[in-house]
């Protein structure tokens, strides 16, 4: 009996070793290998997926930055603030919606080399020089304010500033300008105009734009000219404007520069027939409380906004979250940059059995540039290969009654054009 | 507890040592590893301090770099209008340039250092911090050159855009010089344009823009301008405004520079701030960490040496109880036992060895006592078993075969006599009984001796030796013993001798037969047609007598074996040990392994010749060498190998002659344009001209290029067979006295000559200038060995060599005579002594002296003289003795006269045919300055066709004209339209049968090329007043 019980202890743990051997081996995977040509980033169990987030968050423009990143905590909300089970931690910076401040804030995030992707930016300046920073360093970035034509295409073929892992949400504007021609052109018989940038990509974009446009339909460009961010003396340019005998004044600005030439042609009596009209980025809330009753008359060209369910339900999810109106529609087209960001890190996102993520950043932009049909609160998504994602229509609203804000403005279109399907997006 | 103590108690006493031992190494080994961990965790701290405290320098040296490229960027933007943009270019931007370069290059360097160390995941010091810090200063990098352009851009001198605005604002003034309105418009526009410069503000320069709006249509409704001057002003307002537009495109650009230096400074300082504090907090914490692995250390070590303490005294304690006490006690007992009280008992309290011990004292005690007692009982015991021993052995000795054992009282009388002794003698043991020894076994004439000898044994303790005896048989025959002796003495002092007698017959049997196959064997040593030595070892075995040399041997040393035997190897063969028989001999005697002695030279005083040996050991120890005399055989297989050799050296020098003779028939062409030309240049030069040493130069490099072909021939041909007799002594004189050896005496002032000429000294039959080549090459080689301070010897002398050593040498017998030429260098090295001879070897300097024919040449020259050379050489010098057979009658000889006078000719007809242009050249501007008309043909055929139409007085033929007919042919065909017609014949090829087939046709004379004209003018005089002989 002893020695049955010796045999036993001498042959069992060897036995339950080997056994124990046995089920890790059969339950082992091969360690993940990253063939990614771009590299790829590893997301350790507990760990949250780094994703910085570069808007416009000082001076006027800031709305239009909050905006965006309450989009994106929308879109978080949306997935209870996780990607395939990970936290994510967000590196805000601030670009003040300029070039250099793009491009610095750019570094600041690419400096960390877990960082995935870029949310932004607010302003097309900054996302020039912040894309490219953003493209050598393999990340992708999605914004769902941009609209410079600069960025991704002009005339179907890509645009100088445009870098591969750069997408956007909102409407490639080149269209804007057409839309804002034919409308002064053929609409109003307006033939002599004058244009106002600020040096901006997105302005000079735009201006650009509907120069061509409008002497493409036979009316002549009496003065094209600029300002610089941060002027506030426009009495010459706008004394300028009175001597080119401009019937109309196009000035797609941003705030406060655009207010200024509003409240100053509106002290020019010289100025008081002319049409003065502008683009998407004076469609905002605060403008419209700055320039009260003086913009009264004044046009905007910009985005045809969505307004079907899934953007109403947005916009009570983000008035229940933040108890306040959206201060611009921009939130929506933010939301669709985060939530399809988000979707498409998922789908590229490979998971071990203890949650470790590895995503491949080649990967996380080619699932980007793949994505068709892809259901956005604005409409349909369908990314094209220079990283526009969203259809591009535009209307004119003209501003008659002040007093019902953002909301009236949006609901007074002058110009519906139809549905447009740019050569961009197909 | 008490569990434990029998535990104790039952281990052995080295298991507890080893226990208490064990348990104190692994206390020393616990502190050790303490202190080990504590070491290598402070060392590890340390490195991080150093580290940090190196990181955290980089860190600040980044920071303060980037401080000052910002300080230097900010004075550039600020003096630049003040200084001057090229100064402020030099004070500021190019220092600031370089600034963040360094500060880029720490960075990176931090960033490698930082996380490419298996320790980067540890430091907290981030990489995303250290990321953007590099990225920043690159960005600031470009930026900042970016900023310094535009400003040059803008502010250069003349070409910047403010220097081309004014430039147009001043030929705008001039152009509206007098016209009043339109001055005052553009003053306002001027106005606004300085604003903008001063403030910058865009809307100053609209309004500028503004102002030149208006002014053109005020220009364009003034009438005092004519419209070619409105249209130039129109031309400076449109490069005007395209200037200011681009300027406000410079400005805007470089104020976006400065929001990003704001920015960058905004990002970069709280990064640094970071950075400089992280690698401060490395610093103290790594601090901190040594400070508390002291502490633990301290506590572990000290609380485990006080365990270790605590430990040793409970072991001492313990083996105190179990050790020694028992000790004690086992000693005390055993010290009782020796005073005799045998029933002490040590304690058994312990299982260990001393438990043990102490149960073995017990038993030993217990069986001491038991001996006692019994010790009577064991005496009979052993007395009975000592008397059956002596039985036994009784037994044995009266059984012995073949050994009579004997025994006798003082009287020699019998009283012992075994079985063998019965044998032996023919006496029963009864029968020997009480009767004497000389009555029995001793012969009559022994007796007297016999008698005496046993009573001095008993008397006077005289012994008697054992030795060889013949005695007597019962029967009266004789009985050969060995016999020995032996006296016993019982313990009453009474004395009995016993002899011991072997008998010997049976070996006397076995000596017979031996005797006779002794005689065989001696037949054959005897009539062998070897030789055959026999030798005993002496010295222990270092030297041999001989014992024995058969016929054959006496024939091969010439020596009788008498005169032999008994005497040493060593003496009859002095030379035996260099020869290496001697060692054959001791090997062979000590292993007894036959041996053999290959075919070797031996030679001493008196005995030489080539002899093999086979060396064999007899059992009896002495050494046979069995031998053969094979110098006949030798001396046949040498004279073979002489003669392969010989013809092996023929055939490389007859290749090397191919090569050789068509180099130098190729070379000798060549230089005799080089030699030539400068002769014919020289003579028409004046004494004074400059060109004369340069020429004479070129000329006399080619003479000494045209000796080097020669030495070529000399190697590659041999020499020409012309001899007289000559005197070595004189030769060597002659060499003394000439130009060559002066040059040499220059060369070497540190070197003594010497020559010691043989008074008598019989003549060479010789080629002198080949040996006074011989002597000019040894001469220059030996002082060309020496190094510093030295001396040459030349020494002459007459020797007759012996028949063996002129054999070896490849010499006739007979009478030489020797040159000998000592230098005392440091000697050729052994391995090049057999190749100094062959041409091209040479251990000089290439191109510095040597061509590598010297000795080439004096090993032909001697070869062909019919002699032979000998070298000795080691590190105290080298001699070259050149033996030379002596004649006993002179010859007639024939002497070149040095510096005859030139010969002139007489307007002779010389047709010159030559295929070489040059050469024909040469020879014809020769001969026309040696007064001659001469008519050139470059080949046979035209020589040929020439002389059908023409004569000639005499033909200077070149040998060898490809692809046409050469020399010979063309002598041939031009004797049979001019019989007789004199010729001389030149060549490049040294003297060869084409040749002596042309002298033999009737050609006066060979000359070898290349010729001086000198040589050239004698050669063709004594072309002239020859004879045709053939």
């Amino acid at each position: 009996m002893l020695s049955a019980r010796k045999c036993f202890f001498r042959t069992c743990p060897p036995a339950l070793f080997c056994l124990l051997l046995f089920a890790a081996c059969s339950e082992m995977e091969a360690p993940f290998e990253c063939t990614d040509l771009l590299g790829c980033v590893t997301v350790g169990p507990g760990e949250a997926v780094k994703i910085g987030v570069l808007q416009a968050l000082s001076g006027e423009i800031a709305p239009l930055g909050q905006a965006q990143i309450r989009g994106l905590e929308l879109a978080l909300a949306a997935r209870e603030e996780k990607i395939s089970g990970h936290p994510v931690a967000l590196h805000i910076e601030d670009t003040g919606c300029t070039a250099e401040g793009g491009a610095n804030a750019a570094l600041e995030i690419i400096a960390d080399p877990q960082t995935l992707a870029i949310f932004g930016t607010t302003c097309s300046g900054a996302a020039a020089t912040a894309a490219k920073a953003m493209s050598d360093a393999g990340l992708t970035m999605i914004s769902g304010n941009n609209s410079a034509p600069f960025l991704t295409s002009i005339g179907g073929y890509a645009a100088p500033d445009w870098q591969p892992g750069y997408f956007r949400t909102a409407g490639n504007e080149e269209n804007a300008g057409k839309v804002a021609a034919g409308y002064v052109y053929e609409q109003l018989g307006l033939n002599r105009a004058a244009t106002i940038n600020d040096n901006d990509i997105y302005s000079k974009g735009l201006t650009e734009s509907f120069k061509n446009a409008f002497t493409e339909l036979g009316g002549t460009i009496v003065l094209d000219t600029a300002i610089n961010k941060g002027d506030s003396e426009m009495a010459p340019v706008l004394t300028a404007v009175v001597n080119s005998q401009a019937e109309l004044l196009f000035f797609p600005l941003f705030q406060p520069e655009g207010n200024q030439i509003l409240l100053q042609a509106r002290q020019n009596s010289a100025l008081d027939e002319v049409l003065l009209i502008s683009d998407g980025a004076l469609i905002e809330e605060s403008f419209l409380e700055a320039v009260a009753e003086v913009g009264k008359g004044m046009c905007f060209v910009g985005p045809a906004q969505a307004g079907g369910p899934a953007a109403q339900e947005l916009t009570r999810a983000y008035i229940a979250r933040y108890e306040e109106e959206p201060t611009v529609r921009y939130f929506l087209s933010g939301y669709d940059a985060a939530d399809l960001l988000l979707h498409s890190i998922e789908a590229a996102a490979v998971r071990e059995a203890d949650g470790t993520l590895h995503i491949g950043r080649k990967k996380l932009r080619d699932i980007l540039y793949a994505t068709r049909a892809f259901k956005g609160v604005t409409g349909v998504l369908n990314c094209d290969q220079f990283g526009d994602c969203a259809k591009s229509s535009f209307h004119v609203l003209r501003l008659d009654d002040p007093s019902l804000g953002l909301r009236g403005l949006e609901a007074n279109v002058v110009f519906p054009i139809p549905l447009q399907t740019g050569s961009l997006n197909q | 507890m008490n569990r434990l103590k029998q535990r104790w108690s039952r281990l052995k006493i080295s298991r507890k040592f080893r226990t208490a031992f064990t348990l104190l190494l692994f206390l020393m080994l616990l502190i050790a590893a303490t202190a080990y961990l504590s070491y290598l965790s402070i060392r590890s701290a340390e490195e991080d301090i150093r580290r940090s405290s190196k990181i955290g320098q980089e860190v600040l040296e980044m920071d303060r770099g980037m401080e000052r490229a910002r300080r230097l960027l900010g004075d550039f933007f600020m003096h630049h209008q003040t200084i001057g943009l090229q100064k402020a270019h030099e004070q500021y931007a190019q220092p600031c340039v370089r600034q963040i370069a360094q500060v880029i290059s720490i960075s990176s360097e931090l960033k490698e250092n930082l996380f490419a160390s298996p320790f980067s995941n540890d430091s907290r010091i981030q990489q995303i911090d250290v990321n953007l810090y590099l990225a920043s200063a690159k960005r600031f990098a470009d930026t900042s050159i970016e900023a310094v352009e535009l400003i040059s851009k803008r502010a250069a001198p003349e070409r910047g855009l403010e220097g081309q605005m004014q430039v147009l604002a001043r030929q705008v003034e001039e152009a509206l010089q007098g016209v009043h309105a339109l001055q005052d418009a553009y003053l306002k526009a001027n106005s606004f344009c300085r604003q903008y410069l001063l403030s910058r503000q865009r809307f100053h320069m609209q309004s500028a823009f503004n102002s030149l709006v208006s002014l053109r249509y005020a220009l364009a409704d003034e009438e005092s301008l004519s419209p070619p001057e409105k249209e130039r002003i129109l031309t400076l307002f449109d490069s005007w405004s395209g200037l200011a537009e681009e300027l406000l495109a410079v400005d805007l650009e470089l104020a976006g520079k400065r929001r990003d230096f704001s920015i960058q400074e905004q990002i970069v300082t709280p990064v640094s701030t970071a950075l400089i504090e992280a690698s401060r907090l490395e610093e103290i914490q790594a601090k901190q960490h040594i400070d508390r692995v002291y502490s633990l250390a301290s506590v572990i070590i000290l609380s485990i040496a006080l365990l270790a303490v605590l430990t040793m005294l409970t072991i001492a304690r313990l083996l105190d109880n179990t050790i020694t006490r028992n000790l004690l006690s086992l000693t005390e007992s055993a010290r009782e036992l020796g005073k005799g009280n045998m029933d002490v008992r040590a304690r058994e309290e312990s299982e260990d060895e001393l438990g043990q011990l102490a149960r073995i004292f017990n038993s030993m005690a217990a069986h001491l006592k038991d001996l006692v007692e019994n010790l009577e009982r064991n005496v009979a015991q052993r007395t009975a078993e000592l008397s059956e021993s002596e039985a036994r052995f009784r037994h044995i000795v009266s059984d012995l075969p073949k050994i009579a054992v004997q025994g006798y009282d003082s009287q020699r009388r019998v009283i012992y006599w075994n079985r063998a002794s019965e044998t032996t003698y023919g006496y029963s043991a009864a029968e020997a009984g009480g009767k004497k020894l000389e009555e029995l076994i001793i012969p009559e004439s022994m007796q007297e001796e016999v008698v005496s000898a046993i009573r001095n044994w008993y008397e006077n303790n005289i012994s008697m030796l054992a030795s060889e005896l013949t005695l007597r048989h019962k029967d009266g025959s004789a009985v050969t013993v060995y016999s020995s002796h032996v006296m016993l003495v019982n313990s009453q002092g009474e004395k009995t001798m016993y002899c011991v007698d072997l008998d010997l017959a049976d070996l006397k049997r076995a000596q017979a037969k031996e005797q006779k196959s002794e005689s065989f064997y001696r037949q054959l040593f005897d009539h062998s047609s070897s030789g055959v030595a026999v030798f005993e070892a002496v010295a222990e075995g270092q030297d041999f007598i001989f014992k024995d040399l058969n016929h054959a041997g006496e024939e091969i040393e010439g020596v009788s074996c008498e005169e032999v035997l008994g005497r040493r190897l060593s003496e009859v063969l002095p030379d035996v040990e260099a020869f290496g028989l001697l060692d054959v001999f001791r090997r062979v005697w000590q292993t007894g392994e036959p041996s053999h002695h290959p075919v070797s030279y031996y030679k001493d005083g008196k005995i030489e010749g080539w002899r093999e040996n086979k060396v064999y050991k007899l059992p009896s120890g002495e050494v046979v060498t069995v031998y053969d005399d094979i110098t006949s055989q030798k001396q046949v297989e040498e004279e073979k190998l002489a003669v392969e050799k010989s013809l092996q050296w023929a055939k490389k020098m007859e290749a090397i002659g191919l090569m050789a003779g068509g180099v130098a028939h190729d070379l000798n062409n060549i230089l005799s344009g080089i030699i030539g030309y400068p002769e014919l240049l020289l003579l028409q030069l004046p004494e004074e001209s400059e060109l004369r040493p340069p020429i004479k130069a070129i000329q006399e490099s080619g003479e000494r290029a045209a000796m080097v072909v020669a030495d070529l021939l000399t190697v590659a041909r041999g020499v020409v067979s012309t001899r007289i007799a000559a005197s070595l002594n004189t030769l060597v004189r002659e060499y003394f006295d000439s130009p060559e050896c002066r040059q040499l005496y220059a060369l070497y002032p540190q070197i003594t000559w010497h020559q010691i000429l043989a008074d008598e000294l019989a003549d060479i039959s010789c080629s002198p200038v080949h040996i006074k080549k011989c002597i000019m090459n040894l001469v220059t080689n030996a002082a060309e060995a020496i190094e510093g301070a030295g001396s040459v010897t030349l020494t002459t002398s007459s020797r007759v060599p012996d028949l063996q050593w002129a054999r070896e040498n490849g010499l006739e017998e007979g009478h030489y005579v020797v040159l000998s030429v000592t230098d005392t260098g440091s000697g050729i090295p052994q391995k090049n002594i057999e190749h100094i001879f062959e041409p091209f070897f040479t251990k000089k300097v290439m191109g510095r002296s040597g061509t590598g024919l010297g000795l080439a040449v004096v090993w032909n020259t001697v070869q062909e003289h019919v002699g032979t050379i000998m070298v000795t050489s080691s590190d105290q010098g080298t001699t070259f003795e050149l033996f030379f057979p002596a004649v006993a009658g002179g010859v007639a000889t024939e002497a070149k006269v040095p510096g005859q006078k030139r010969q002139t000719g007489s307007g002779e007809t010389i047709l010159v045919v030559d295929d070489e242009p040059q050469l024909l050249d040469i020879a014809a501007s020769m001969l026309t300055v040696l007064g001659y008309v001469v008519v050139c043909v470059s080949s046979g055929e035209e020589a040929v066709a020439y002389m059908e139409d023409h004569d000639a007085d005499l033909l200077l033929l070149d040998m060898l004209m490809e692809p046409g007919i050469n020399g010979r042919q063309t002598y041939e065909q031009i004797l049979q339209l001019h019989p007789g017609q004199k010729a001389i014949v030149v060549s490049g090829f040294a003297e060869n049968e084409e040749i002596k087939a042309t002298l033999q046709l009737g050609a006066a004379v060979f000359v070898k090329k290349p010729y001086s004209m000198e040589e050239l003018g004698q050669a063709v005089q004594k072309g002239l007043n020859s004879e045709f002989l053939s």
